[in-house]
């Protein structure tokens, strides 16, 4: 293996952040260039750090790293995009942390794979710039076919004959759909309707616009997440755990009328309190 | 080799000090043969404040402060005006809350932040003893005092989320320049966030 450069740079998304030591945080980066990998920024939960304010998971940044015994060191950053709409709207956040978190378990550890990165590049601008939440859709079906996964859409995965309208089923240790006959030799499978099929054709065969501009109902949305769940599952073979707060949030109920008021909120405060001596 | 040649209680000291946060072997070890030379007595004033932490320290249980008496000292206290909650995510915050000396009202806290990814739902946290508490009605406003990272934003967005059917005011912290500040160094994101919540000079 050649030795790596002493400091290097590089385009990365933030998958994740975790806290360690006193003051320090690990990053998971997913850089096009070097892969999925693990650095360190000393100090940056200190409010004196300069790095602080552009290192925040979910944000895309340009940094500089020194290579290091156990984690490589983030030395500068600059923000490439920090896709500010996924921290201020729950929904598209917890999508957000979803795509980063399949990310994470799709990926080997400094194994490059660029087309994933701009997928998943792809996925999150769109998040933030308001797509409807079935992106996360194309983003799956992508996802499957650079982690190496043949999603048979097109016949039937075990006798490769033709697909009946009704009848199909999506076994996942198979390789993709099942014909009725074959129904139950492929490890297990769950029904899935023509008109979903019919969906996942089209988010593999169209590009990102066109498959969002696909109206879609609630029938049909839960249908697929459901089946795209199961094919993720099989992929990274593990429980994507974001996953659970995506239904946590849609038994919540709708967003309020307004955001929480926070300018506003504290100059009506201080008026109410007579702004009190101290309070600035 | 180590287990051969150090007698077990030592290393079982040394494990057990390798285990807290920030102590790596090394620092288990020199705390571990620093234990060995002090005195009896502080040695053993030092297990029984342990002990006593564990056996007289729990859980406040209006706010989930961290106390030696249920409920707790700010929750007990009738000067502190039980109308505003300020909720934040760890026990320690309330001190760092408290130094400012600019609140007056009661506590909450959650013991962590929203994190889907490493597991960390709303079940895991304590939100069902807080909408109890809203539901009762003397509750005017809830402060959100969490990090202003992804993920105490969006526990912030949650409970406003949560509690706003209620009809409760839910505010949270202000973010922007830090005292004593130079501009030129502000980052952008926190700059941003610092024009959209300028206030009127009065």
């Amino acid at each position: 293996m050649p030795e790596r450069p002493r400091v290097y740079r590089t385009d990365a998304l933030i998958l994740t952040r975790g806290p360690l030591g006193e003051a320090d945080s690990v990053f998971t980066l997913f850089s096009p260039e070097v892969g999925k990998f693990d650095a360190v920024a000393r100090g940056v939960r200190k409010a004196q750090s300069r790095l602080r304010g552009h290192l925040e998971a979910l944000s895309c940044v340009h940094v500089q790293l020194a290579t290091g015994r156990t984690f490589d060191v983030i030395t500068q950053v600059a923000p490439i995009d920090p896709f500010r709409a996924l921290r201020d709207d729950l929904e598209k956040g917890a999508l957000a942390q979803y795509v980063a978190e399949v990310v994470v378990h799709a990926t080997a550890e400094r194994h490059p794979q660029p087309e994933l990165y701009a997928l998943a590049m792809l996925t999150l601008s769109a998040l933030a710039a308001g797509a409807p939440s079935h992106v996360c859709r194309y983003f799956e079906v992508h996802l499957l076919t650079l982690s190496g996964y043949d999603f048979h859409l097109d016949s039937c995965a075990l006798c490769a004959g033709r697909l009946p309208p009704e009848g199909s089923s999506v076994a996942p240790q198979s390789g993709g759909l099942t014909c009725e006959a074959c129904r139950g030799r492929g490890g297990p499978s769950v029904g899935v309707s023509s008109r979903a099929i019919k969906a996942l054709r089209f988010a593999r065969a169209q590009p990102l616009p066109e498959f969002m501009a696909l109206r879609m109902d609630a029938d049909l949305a839960s249908e697929l997440e459901a089946v795209l769940r199961l094919m993720v599952r099989q992929v990274v073979d593990r429980e994507i755990r974001s996953a659970r707060f995506l239904e946590q949030l849609r038994h919540l109920g709708p967003a309020p009328v307004g955001r929480i008021d926070e300018a506003q909120a504290a100059a009506e405060a201080m008026e109410a309190a007579g702004a009190p001596p101290g309070v600035h | 080799m180590t287990a051969q040649s150090t007698p077990e209680p030592i290393t079982r000291l040394i494990e057990a000090f390798n285990r807290l946060p920030g102590v790596g072997p090394k620092s288990a070890q020199r705390l571990a043969y620093h234990m060995l030379r002090v005195s009896s007595a502080e040695a053993e004033g030092l297990a029984t404040a342990i002990i006593n932490v564990k056996r007289r320290i729990r859980f406040c249980s209006v706010c989930l402060n961290i106390t030696e008496h249920d409920p707790c000292g700010f929750c007990s206290d009738s000067r502190r005006d039980p109308a505003v909650l300020c909720v934040v995510e760890q026990a320690l915050d309330i001190l760092v809350v408290e130094r400012t000396g600019a609140f007056r009202g009661r506590y909450h806290v959650m013991h962590g932040a929203l994190n889907p990814i490493a597991g960390i739902g709303p079940d895991q946290l304590h939100l069902r003893e807080l909408s109890r508490r809203v539901e009762t009605g003397e509750v005017r406003e809830v402060i959100m005092a969490t990090n202003p990272n992804l993920e105490g934003e969006a526990t912030a967005m949650y409970v406003h989320r949560l509690l706003a059917p209620m009809g409760v005011r839910v505010t949270r912290l202000a973010r922007g320049l830090p005292s004593g500040a130079d501009l030129e160094y502000t980052d952008d994101v926190t700059l941003a966030r610092a024009l959209e919540g300028r206030q009127e000079l009065t």
